[in-house]
């Protein structure tokens, strides 16, 4: 982790409220031998990421979790990832 | 974004390979080649099943370091494809698109990628927005045949792989 100091004027936008949107990843217990992975994909609005953390962590069970903000810039609707893992990826 | 399309078109030079799936795509690419003109690269993930999508999806993840650029999904002979097989398949497009290994295409994704931030990651799914997921079982795999065009020219055609789930949805 690189910690430095930033002159604040770098940036040209801001969304105040982003929609959250959680992903849910579990083992596919009916293969055991060759087990994938399920997802559940939930958006929310109207929070902040503390308490999308703590409503994901309520929720979880024993499921990892990630959590992205899903904006809108020009290229589409996209998300930054905020938090875990997509245990799909292969990079 | 488009749904599987009909093809009908030679091969070159004897390389690539065809297939006639499910109706009537042919699919097909050259060699995959080390290093992009435009510093692009696919990253596809592994297949898995999601419950917003109703079925089995995979993502496909592409990105350069020149831009602005294209990455083509679009042409004839390029996409991403969600491939299920009987059998546990070999990472190729040969075998893939050989008729006796019973391999079908359960989604594709010709939607071209507009890179226009260096670095930035763009994603395609497959099957796309829009569409169910698949289902099915067996072993599924999906694979990329792209190339770009940007700064630094056209690159040839690419054939990105990514990891194989045995599974069902």
């Amino acid at each position: 982790m690189d910690v430095f100091p930033v002159d604040p004027r770098d940036t040209q936008w801001e969304v105040s409220h982003p929609t959250y949107r959680v992903t849910f990843w579990r083992r596919d217990a009916k293969n055991q031998h060759s087990p994938g992975w399920v997802a559940e994909e939930w958006s929310i609005k109207g929070a902040d990421i503390d308490q999308v953390l703590i409503w994901a962590r309520d929720n979880a069970q024993t499921r990892s979790f990630i959590i992205y903000a899903n904006i809108t810039d020009p290229d589409g609707p996209g998300l930054i990832r905020l938090f875990g893992t997509d245990p799909t990826a292969a990079t | 974004m488009t749904t599987v399309r009909s093809h009908t078109w030679i091969t070159v030079a004897g390389l690539a390979a065809a297939v006639l799936f499910t109706g009537s795509v042919l699919f097909t690419a050259s060699p995959a080649f080390a290093t992009d003109k435009n510093g692009c690269n696919a990253h596809i993930n592994t297949p898995h099943f999601s419950t917003g999508a109703g079925g089995v999806i995979v993502k496909g993840k592409y990105d350069c370091t020149s831009v602005p650029t294209t990455i083509f999904l679009g042409t004839r002979t390029t996409g991403l494809y969600l491939w299920l097989c009987p059998h546990q398949p070999q990472p190729s497009e040969s075998y893939l698109t050989n008729s006796n290994n019973h391999c079908s295409i359960r989604g594709a994704n010709f939607g071209d990628v507009h890179v226009r931030v260096a670095g930035r990651i763009y994603t395609r799914y497959a099957p796309p927005g829009g569409q169910p997921g698949a289902h099915g079982s067996g072993y599924w795999v999906a694979c990329s045949v792209w190339y770009s065009s940007g700064p630094n020219g056209t690159s040839s055609d690419t054939t990105s792989f990514g990891p194989i789930w045995q599974g069902s949805g």
